[in-house]
């Protein structure tokens, strides 16, 4: 049973990234840490103000970055699915304005804080960051 | 064969009913009764004690171990802030505060990394606080509960920097030092600077030299002709590395304990920490390795430990599918004897 339910881990997480559903955070090419669309939730509840105007669909980046451990970068790469698709942000760009909305599939997208903003980069698999 | 049959379908129907009725109450019980969480130790990089020692290390990396999980997500942005460091008069100290994601490394959950910024100085008492806000993945347990509210202090001494009397070998080792460092691409720069004199590079690196001018700080520093107060350590680390970097690079080789602190935080982001002191004086930091329980399954199965966890679950199957059996058993036999009393005499 030990066994079965460390390998059916294993198998979740690779299928968690491969579909979106999981996003890697990587410093220096390390995994530092993996989140779900399930944290992802229980952070922007955690962290929503009472006096929001928006109705938040996710955390802030920035909230989820320091959540996972990251406090100092100077750039993060977001990368989506779909290949090549990916964002480079400054360190002056990282604010509570960019969000990570979870979609209800459990995948996540990365957009500015507003109903009607576009997405940024959708699927986000995997957030790189660089000191 | 009619009779086997409804005796296996009692038997599982009790022991479902049995299994189910035993984990609803465990949870109950569980939820109405959280343990508080708890600090167990504080230990440098080979495992000793940190807790009333002297003759620490002065760039030292400290482990902070709980027994719960303390590094989950949810709890990280609180916990990181409940981590101070202050020397004697409660100057505070800046610090690193890090840990190893659960979702990374589940073994490293009830651990969380203190580096200081900067190097600390000689001689000198400083104090490790944990506020009783130290909160638990489970967001309910918290540090007060075990502490009455008044968190934890591991107080500690680091060694008394010896000053070497020899100019020549201390410019010698200087140098061999320098030549040994991980960063190869800085070390051109430190050989070249590698003088008994305090150097003159702006890299902003680590020294806990009392004689370095306030505009700059040399990234070699060697004392053989200095006064008594200043230091003689070496930090020969990488010019384009930071001292606030997530991964360290750091490859400090102190003259006198020939201490190497290599990269140790492969899988850690750093978080800079410089908290308020409003430290109160709570223990010196104590070991509490009795009080474990955490979830329910602990509770009814006592402190959980990889094998120990595994056999008991083993002997908890076992009891049910006997009690189950038992039970089967008895009620057959009940249904039994009614039957031969129903039965007219003849």
């Amino acid at each position: 049973m030990v066994i079965g339910t460390y390998l059916f881990e294993k198998v979740y997480t690779k299928y968690g990234q491969v579909s979106a559903k999981i996003i890697k955070i990587t410093n220096k090419d390390k995994v530092v840490a993996m989140i779900s669309a399930d944290i992802l939730k229980k952070l922007m509840q955690q962290n929503a103000g009472k006096d929001e105007e928006d109705i938040p669909m996710g955390p802030s980046l920035i909230s989820t970055i320091n959540a996972a451990g990251v406090n100092k970068f100077t750039e993060l790469e977001v990368k989506g699915k779909v290949v090549n698709e990916s964002v480079t942000l400054k360190q002056n760009d990282v604010n509570d304005d960019l969000e990570l909305a979870v979609s209800s599939n459990g995948t996540v997208n990365l957009k500015k804080r507003g109903i009607s903003s576009k997405f940024i980069i959708k699927e986000i698999t995997e957030i790189s960051v660089k000191n | 064969m009619k009779k086997s049959a409804l005796k296996l379908s009692l038997f599982l129907f009790i022991f479902f009913i049995f299994s189910l009725s035993t984990t609803y109450f465990t949870y109950a019980a569980g939820q109405g009764d959280i343990k508080p969480l708890s600090y167990v130790s504080c230990t440098l990089d080979d495992g000793s004690r940190v807790d009333n020692a002297s003759r620490i290390t002065l760039q030292p990396k400290f482990t902070l171990l709980f027994d719960k999980n303390v590094v989950d997500m949810l709890v990280w942005e609180n916990n990181r802030k409940c981590i101070s460091l202050s020397a004697d008069g409660n100057a505070n100290v800046a610090i690193d505060v890090s840990k190893i994601d659960d979702t990374v490394d589940f073994d490293h959950r009830q651990q969380i990394f203190v580096t200081p910024s900067n190097a600390l100085k000689p001689d000198t008492t400083y104090h490790i606080y944990i506020s009783p806000n130290l909160t638990a993945k489970n967001g309910v347990a918290t540090l007060g509960g075990t502490t009455g509210g008044q968190g934890i202090t591991i107080t500690f001494k680091t060694k008394v920097q010896e000053v070497p009397q020899d100019t020549n070998t201390a410019s010698t080792t200087n140098q061999s030092n320098s030549q040994q460092s991980a960063g190869g691409a800085a070390n051109t720069q430190s050989n070249q600077e590698s003088t008994p004199v305090a150097v003159n590079s702006t890299v902003n690196e680590n020294t806990t030299s009392a004689v370095v001018t306030p505009s700059t700080t040399s990234e070699n520093t060697t004392n053989a002709t200095v006064p008594s107060n200043s230091t003689s350590e070496n930090t020969t680390k990488s010019a384009a590395v930071s001292n606030t970097t997530g991964e360290s690079t750091t490859n400090s080789v102190s003259q006198n304990s020939n201490q190497v602190n290599a990269s140790d935080i492969p899988k850690t982001e750093e978080n800079k920490s410089a908290e308020d002191s409003s430290k109160q004086s709570g223990d010196i930091g104590k070991e509490n390795s009795e009080d474990k329980t955490v979830s329910p399954s602990e509770v009814l199965m006592g402190k959980s430990d990889s094998e120990d966890s595994s056999v008991k679950w083993m002997y908890f199957v076992t009891g049910i599918i006997v009690i189950s059996w038992v039970a089967v058993e008895v009620i057959f036999r009940i249904r039994r004897i009614k039957g031969r009393s129903n039965k007219p005499l003849v």
